[in-house]
C-alpha cells in the first residue's frame, strides 16, 4: 500500500477531467455552430386551412343555406398501431381496425339508425387486400419482393362504397384503404421513374410518413358525438378530432333546385376507372388532372399567395392525398353557378412537430380568405307558396312556377315539383331518400321550370297573332269563322278546333275573341297566312326555343320547329299540316316554362328581361322589334281571356287580380296511356301596369283552364294578399272534370328525342330524361 | 491555527467545493426541472410553490444529506470501520429483497418505497462497498496473489452484479472502478491488473451481444453513432449536445435556455442531463467551474488519502474518489458524447433525493477521514511498516 501508487491514481484521475474539459472547449468554443441546427429535429407538413362558404340568402335576407360548425374524425395509423419497419412493411391489426369502426359505428348507430352488425359484417369481409410485387431494380439488376395494397381489389370495393347504407361503413373503409393506396402509389412511383430505384429503405420511409398522416375517417359528426370520442381516448387510439363547418339548409326542400347542395367530389373513382385503363401510370406525381386544374385554379389553390409555398414535394403529397379534390364543390344550382365565389379560397398552414417532445407549431400561414354571401332574388315566402301549391297538386301531379319581375328580371319564385331536401346530401342518406331521387317516374332532381321541355300549347297562338300582325297579312279587324274545323272544304276532317269534341263550333271571331275563346281555326288561318318563317321568327324574337341566360346551370333551350329545322335534324318535307300544327302550339315545339313566363313578360312590357336569381346581378334586357299596336292588341286578347266572362281562363278568378295570361292545354303522345295533356296558364299582372309574369305549368294536369290557372289564382294571392279570394277559389284546388278544352289530337308527331344542351348538368348519379318525351316512359 | 494552516486544513478543499456544487445543482434545478404533474397527468396549477415540487424535495435532501454529512464527519473513525460490515450485509439484504419487490421506475427494479418516500439502495450501497472493501483489506495481507483476490471480488461482484441485473447498468459500472482503485491503492500487482482488463475487454462484447437489453443495446449504439438513432436515445444525446453547444462562451444566462421552447427539449434534463442545462445556460466557463470543482472535492479526498496513515481511511477515500471520477466521467461524458447513455446522476448537482444524500454522506466520511487520522495497528504483511503506523499518532501536519 504505496504512497506512490496514490500518487499515480491522483494522476489517473486527471485524464477524465481532461477528456471532458476538452470536449466541452471543441463543442462550446470550436464547434459552436455545427449543433445549432435543428432542422433534423422537427418534421414539417402542410395543412389545409378551410374556410366557411358564403351565405346563400333570399331577398329579404332570409338564409337559405348557411354553414354549422361540425366535426370530423382523423385516424392516424401511427399512432394506431406502431408499425413493424424491420425489414418488413408495417402490418395493421385488423380485428381492432374492426373493432374500433365498430365503436364509432355504434355512436352514430344509436342517432341515425344504422345496422351496426351490418356494416361491421362488411367491414370483415373486405379486409384490405395484399398481393406480392416483385420488382427489379434497374440499377442492380437485383429483384425483390414485397407486399402492397392491391389496388384493383380495393378499387373494385371504392366502387360500391358509395351506395346507400353502405356510405358510412364506405367513408371509415375508404379512409383506411386511401392511407395504404397513398402508400402503394408513392412505392409505385418511386419504383416505375427509371434509373431511381426504390430501395427497401425508401419505401420504408414512405410507409413511415404517410403512417403519421391523419386520414378522414368519419365526417361530420355532432358535438356530443365527438364529445363520447374525446372522453374516451383509450377506445380511440390515434383518433384525431378536428373541427370544420359544414353546409345546412335551413329550408331544407324549399327552393332546393335553384339553391342546390354541395359535395365532395373526391377522386378515387376517377382514378379508380383511369388505373384500370391503363392510364394512371403517367400522371403520377404532380401533374394536375386537366379537368381538375380549371376548377383548382379557380377555388384558388394556384392564386399569388400561395406559389413557392408548396414545394413539389408537399404539393404531391398533398394531390395524392386528394387533398384538393376533397373540397366541398356546389354540385347543382346557386351552389354551382357561383361555386367560387362561395367557396372563397383556402388558406394553408405549414405545422411543424418535434419528433419526440410531440409539440407542435405554427411555421406558416396564408390565411384563408372566407367566401362571398350571395343574395337571391327569389323571395321564400312566394316561393313556398309555390311549391306548397306544386306539392298539393291533385292526383298527386308534378308541375312547376315561374314568378318574374317583369321590370327587372328577377325571379321571385322558381319551383319544381316533386324537390327533395337539399339536408339529404350532407349525410348519408336513408334507402327511402335514395329511393326517392332515383325514382325514374319522379325525377325529384330535375328542375323542371328550366330544364323541362313541353310543348306549349295554346299559349303559342298569341306569337302566332303577333307574326300575322306584323306581317300584315292579318289586321285587327279581320275575323275568320270557325266551323269546329279548319276551312272543311279543303281539307275535309283534317284540322279540328277544340270545341268540335263538343259539337259546337266558336262562329266567326275577332283576334280578341280567338285568343280568349282560344279557337284553332282562327290560328290556324293566321299561321298560314303569317307563314312558318315568319311564325319561328316570331318566336325567337321572344325567346322561345332558345336558353333565356339564367344563372343557374340546367337551362334547356327547346325548340320551334320549321322546315330548316326540320331539314337539319333530318326529318322529312316540312308540309302545310306542320304549319298549321306549330300555329297553336302543338307539335314539335319544345319550351320551359321558364320560356314562357318570360314570353309574358316580353308582351306585358314590350321587351323581353333577361331572368335571373342573384339579386345583386344588373338587370338585363333584349328589345323586341315589334310595333306597339301589335302588343297592345295580344295584350287585349290576353286580358279577355281571363276578364270576359266567354274567356278560357275566367271561371279561374285571376281577374280579381287583374291578370292577363293564356290558358293552354298541350297535347302529350301519353294521351294513349291514360295521362291528361299538359295544362298550362301563364300570363302577368296586373294588366294595366305589368309587374309579375308568371307561368304555372302541370304535366299531364288537363285542360289550363282547369288546375293550372287555379294554381296560379293562388299564387297571385301569395303575392297580394290582401285580395280576398272568394271561398270556392281559397280552398284546396280539385280535380277539374272532363271539360276538355284541349285540342282534339292532329295527326300523330314523330316524337323528338332529348335534346343535348350545351349547359347540361354532369350530375354523376342520375341521367336527367327529358320529361317532353312522354313516349320514353 | 494560522490563516494558512485552516485554508490548507481538510475542510476547506471538501466542504467549499461541495457547497457551491450543491448551490449550482440548486439553481439549476429551480430553472430546469418541469412542473410538477398529478397522477392524473393533470398540472397542479395551484401556486408557484406546488409548480416547484422538484426543487423543495431536492432542497429537503440535501439538507438531509448535509446534515447527516456534518454527522458523519463528527463521529469517530473506528465507528465507521465498525459499521461498514453490518451496513453493507443489510443494504445487500435490501437488494435482493427489491428483486421480489421492488418498483420498476424508468426500467429498473431500483425503488424501495416507503410510503411517500423512495429509496434507491443502490445509490447507498456504493459507499457501504467502500467501507467494507477497506475494512476487509487493511487487516489483510498485501493482495499480491491471485488467490488473494477473490475475497475483495466477492465483495465487490455481488453488488455488482445484483445491481446489474436491476438493471442499472450505470450504477453497476461504478463498483469496478471503486474495486480496481482500491485494489490498485492497496498493492494488486500489474500483472493481474492487466489481466482483469484483458478479460473485460474480451467479455464485454460477449456480454452486449448475449447479456444486454434492446433499451441497454440501443444506448450503446446511440452512443456510437448517435443520428442514425434520432429517434429514441440518440435523440436525448443530440439534444443535450446541441443545448451545451449553443452555450458558448458564456451560456445564454440562467433562465434563458432554449430548451423550454417548442423547437428544442431535453428530455429528463433536471435528472440525468443536467449538466447540459450548465453548459447551455452558463456556456463554458460554467462548465469548467463545475469541473474543476469536482476536480478540487476528488483531489481533496485524494490529498486526505495520500496524507492519511490509516490504511482503511486511504482505502475509503480513493475508493469514493474513483466512484466519483466514474461517475462524473459517465454522466457529463454522456451529455457531451464522450460516452454512452447511462442512467446515471451527477453527483451533488442531478435531482435525485437518494443519490444527493449517499453522496453527502460519502463526503461527510471522506471528511471524517481526512480530517481525524487515527493509529491503525496494520496487518502483519503490511510491508510499510509499523513504524509509519506508529508516527501517525503524531498527527504532524495539523500543527
Amino acid at each position: 500500500m504505496t504512497r506512490l501508487r496514490v500518487v499515480v491514481f491522483s494522476l489517473m484521475l486527471m485524464v477524465p477531467f481532461l477528456v471532458l474539459e476538452a470536449r466541452v472547449f471543441q463543442m462550446q468554443v470550436l464547434e459552436t455552430e455545427e449543433f445549432t441546427s435543428r432542422a433534423d429535429w422537427t418534421r414539417s407538413w402542410v395543412e389545409i386551412v378551410p374556410t366557411p362558404r358564403g351565405v346563400i340568402t333570399d331577398r329579404n335576407g332570409e338564409v337559405l343555406a348557411a354553414e354549422e360548425r361540425c366535426f370530423d374524425l382523423e385516424l392516424s395509423f401511427a399512432d394506431f398501431e406502431k408499425p413493424r419497419v424491420k425489414g418488413r412493411d408495417p402490418e395493421i391489426d385488423y380485428d381492432r381496425v374492426a373493432a374500433m369502426l365498430r365503436d364509432l359505428l355504434a355512436l352514430r348507430d344509436a342517432r341515425q339508425g344504422f345496422d351496426v352488425r351490418q356494416c361491421a359484417a362488411m367491414l370483415k369481409e373486405r379486409v384490405y387486400p395484399v398481393r406480392p410485387v416483385t420488382a427489379t431494380d434497374p440499377a442492380t439488376g437485383k429483384t425483390e419482393t414485397w407486399t402492397a395494397p392491391d389496388a384493383a381489389a380495393i378499387h373494385g370495393m371504392l366502387g360500391v362504397a358509395g351506395s346507400e347504407h353502405r356510405r358510412l361503413a364506405g367513408d371509415m373503409y375508404v379512409a383506411c384503404v386511401r392511407a395504404l393506396r397513398q402508400i402503394d402509389r408513392v412505392v409505385y412511383k418511386r419504383c416505375t421513374v427509371p434509373g431511381k430505384p426504390a430501395s427497401a429503405r425508401d419505401r420504408r420511409n414512405v410507409v413511415r410518413q404517410e403512417w403519421r398522416q391523419p386520414y378522414p375517417l368519419c365526417q361530420g359528426l355532432t358535438y356530443d358525438q365527438t364529445a363520447e370520442v374525446a372522453l374516451d381516448e383509450g377506445r380511440f387510439p390515434g383518433i384525431e378530432i378536428r373541427q370544420r363547418t359544414r353546409r345546412i339548409y335551413p329550408f331544407g326542400r324549399i327552393a332546393c333546385h335553384e339553391v342546390g347542395y354541395v359535395q365532395q367530389p373526391g377522386r378515387d373513382q376517377a382514378y379508380a376507372k383511369r388505373e384500370a385503363e391503363g392510364e394512371f401510370r403517367g400522371e403520377l406525381g404532380l401533374a394536375v388532372d386537366e379537368a381538375d386544374e380549371a376548377r383548382l385554379r379557380e377555388r384558388g389553390w394556384f392564386r399569388d399567395e400561395l406559389r413557392g409555398k408548396l414545394t413539389a414535394e408537399e404539393y404531391e403529397r398533398l394531390e395524392a392525398r386528394d387533398a384538393f379534390s376533397r373540397d366541398w364543390t356546389g354540385i347543382v344550382g346557386i351552389e354551382r353557378m357561383y361555386d367560387a365565389e362561395l367557396a372563397g379560397f383556402r388558406g394553408i398552414e405549414r405545422r411543424a412537430r418535434h419528433l419526440l417532445s410531440r409539440k407542435e407549431w405554427v411555421v406558416e400561414r396564408v390565411a384563408p380568405v372566407p367566401g362571398k354571401d350571395i343574395r337571391l332574388t327569389l323571395d321564400i315566402r312566394v316561393q313556398k307558396r309555390a311549391e306548397d301549391l306544386l306539392d298539393n297538386l291533385p292526383l298527386g301531379l308534378k308541375g312547376s312556377i315561374v314568378l318574374m319581375d317583369v321590370e327587372t328580371g328577377e325571379l321571385l319564385a322558381l319551383a319544381s315539383s316533386p324537390g327533395y331536401d337539399l339536408n339529404w346530401w350532407l349525410r348519408p342518406r336513408t334507402d327511402d331518400e335514395t329511393a326517392y331521387l332515383n325514382d325514374p317516374t319522379l325525377l325529384a332532381q330535375f328542375n323542371r321550370a328550366i330544364g323541362g321541355l313541353y310543348p306549349l300549347g295554346s299559349i303559342f297562338k298569341s306569337v302566332t297573332a303577333a307574326a300575322a300582325l306584323e306581317s300584315g297579312s292579318m289586321t285587327l279587324a279581320d275575323t275568320v269563322v270557325c266551323q269546329g274545323r279548319y276551312d272543311p272544304v279543303k281539307y275535309p276532317n283534317k284540322f279540328a278546333c277544340w270545341i268540335a269534341a263538343h259539337h259546337g263550333a266558336h262562329g266567326e271571331l275577332d283576334l280578341r275573341g280567338a285568343m280568349a275563346r282560344s279557337c284553332n281555326c282562327f290560328f290556324f288561318a293566321a299561321g298560314e297566312r303569317a307563314g312558318i318563317d315568319r311564325v319561328g321568327e316570331t318566336a325567337a324574337l321572344f325567346g322561345l326555343g332558345r336558353v333565356s341566360g339564367l344563372d343557374v346551370f340546367g337551362e334547356r333551350a327547346g325548340q320551334i320547329p320549321g322546315p330548316a329545322w326540320r331539314r337539319a335534324a333530318g326529318g322529312g318535307r316540312w308540309g302545310f299540316a306542320d304549319t298549321l300544327n306549330v300555329s297553336i302550339g302543338q307539335g314539335e315545339i319544345l319550351v320551359t316554362p321558364l320560356q314562357a313566363a318570360r314570353l309574358m313578360s316580353g308582351f306585358a312590357t314590350g321587351r323581353l328581361p333577361v331572368p335571373r336569381l342573384r339579386a345583386d346581378a344588373p338587370a338585363r334586357f333584349e328589345e323586341i322589334p315589334l310595333t306597339p299596336a301589335t302588343l297592345a292588341s295580344i295584350r287585349a286578347g290576353l286580358e279577355a281571356v281571363t276578364q270576359e266572362s266567354f274567356g278560357t281562363g275566367h271561371s279561374s278568378g285571376l281577374h280579381l287580380f287583374r291578370a292577363a295570361g293564356k290558358t293552354s292545354t298541350a297535347q302529350s303522345s301519353s294521351r294513349q296511356k291514360g295521362l291528361e295533356h299538359h295544362g298550362w296558364f301563364a300570363g302577368y299582372a296586373p294588366s294595366d301596369k305589368p309587374r309579375y309574369a308568371f307561368c304555372v305549368m302541370v304535366e299531364h294536369g288537363g285542360a289550363g283552364s282547369g288546375v293550372p290557372a287555379k294554381t296560379a289564382t293562388r299564387l297571385l294571392s301569395a303575392v297580394w294578399p290582401d285580395v280576398v279570394l272568394p271561398a270556392d277559389l281559397a280552398g284546396p284546388i280539385l280535380p277539374s272534370a272532363h271539360d276538355d278544352t284541349g285540342p282534339r289530337p292532329v295527326p300523330a308527331q314523330p316524337e323528338i328525342g332529348p335534346e343535348e344542351s350545351p349547359v347540361e348538368p354532369a350530375l354523376p348519379t342520375d341521367p336527367v330524361p327529358d320529361p317532353g318525351r312522354e313516349g320514353g316512359r | 491555527m494560522s490563516i494558512a494552516a485552516r485554508i490548507f486544513s481538510p475542510s476547506i478543499p471538501i466542504v467549499v467545493p461541495t457547497v457551491l456544487l450543491l448551490a449550482a445543482g440548486l439553481a439549476s434545478i429551480w430553472e430546469a426541472a418541469p412542473v410538477a404533474l398529478s397522477a392524473s397527468g393533470g398540472m397542479h396549477a395551484v401556486a408557484g410553490v406546488a409548480l416547484k415540487s422538484f426543487f423543495g424535495k431536492q432542497c429537503v435532501a440535501a439538507a438531509i444529506g448535509a446534515l447527516l454529512a456534518v454527522v458523519v464527519s463528527r463521529i469517530r473513525p473506528q465507528r465507521l470501520r465498525a459499521a461498514g460490515y453490518s451496513l453493507y450485509g443489510s443494504c445487500l439484504g435490501i437488494l435482493l429483497f427489491l428483486f421480489v419487490l421492488g418498483r420498476v421506475r424508468n426500467g429498473a427494479r431500483s425503488w424501495f418505497v416507503l410510503g411517500p418516500v423512495s429509496i434507491q439502495p443502490s445509490e447507498f450501497m456504493k459507499l457501504f462497498f467502500v467501507l467494507t472493501l477497506a475494512r476487509f483489506l487493511m487487516w489483510r495481507k498485501v493482495p499480491d496473489r491471485f488467490t488473494r483476490l477473490v475475497m475483495p471480488a466477492l465483495i465487490a461482484g455481488v453488488p455488482f452484479l445484483i445491481i446489474l441485473l436491476q438493471p442499472d447498468l450505470g450504477t453497476a459500472l461504478i463498483f469496478p472502478a471503486m474495486f480496481v482503485a482500491m485494489m490498485w491503492v492497496a498493492g494488486i500487482r500489474k500483472r493481474h491488473l492487466f489481466l482483469g482488463v484483458a478479460a473485460v475487454a474480451i467479455l464485454t462484447p460477449l456480454a452486449y451481444t448475449f447479456a444486454f437489453k434492446d433499451y441497454q443495446k440501443k444506448r450503446f449504439q446511440a452512443f456510437l453513432n448517435p443520428q442514425a438513432m434520432s429517434q429514441d436515445a440518440g435523440f436525448q444525446l443530440l439534444q443535450s449536445q446541441k443545448a451545451i453547444s449553443g452555450g458558448g462562451w458564456v451560456g445564454r444566462g440562467w433562465g434563458e435556455s432554449e430548451q423550454e421552447g417548442p423547437e428544442a427539449f431535453v428530455p429528463e434534463r433536471h435528472n440525468d442531463f443536467i449538466f447540459s442545462v450548465i453548459g447551455e445556460e452558463w456556456g463554458f466557463l460554467g462548465a469548467t467551474v463545475v469541473l474543476g470543482l469536482y476536480f478540487l472535492l476528488l483531489m481533496a479526498m485524494v490529498l486526505g488519502a495520500f496524507r492519511s496513515r490509516d490504511p482503511f481511511g486511504r482505502l475509503v477515500m480513493v475508493g469514493l474518489a474513483a466512484g466519483f471520477a466514474t461517475q462524473i466521467f459517465v454522466n457529463v461524458g454522456m451529455t457531451i458524447g464522450v460516452a454512452p447513455i447511462t442512467g446515471i446522476t451527477l453527483p451533488l448537482l442531478s435531482y435525485g433525493g437518494s443519490s444527493m444524500v449517499a453522496t453527502l454522506l460519502s463526503i461527510g466520511v471522506a471528511w471524517n477521514l481526512a480530517t481525524q487520522p487515527t493509529v491503525t495497528l496494520a496487518g502483519k504483511d503490511f510491508r510499510e511498516g509499523a513504524g509509519e503506523v506508529l508516527d501517525l499518532g503524531t498527527d504532524e501536519w495539523r500543527r
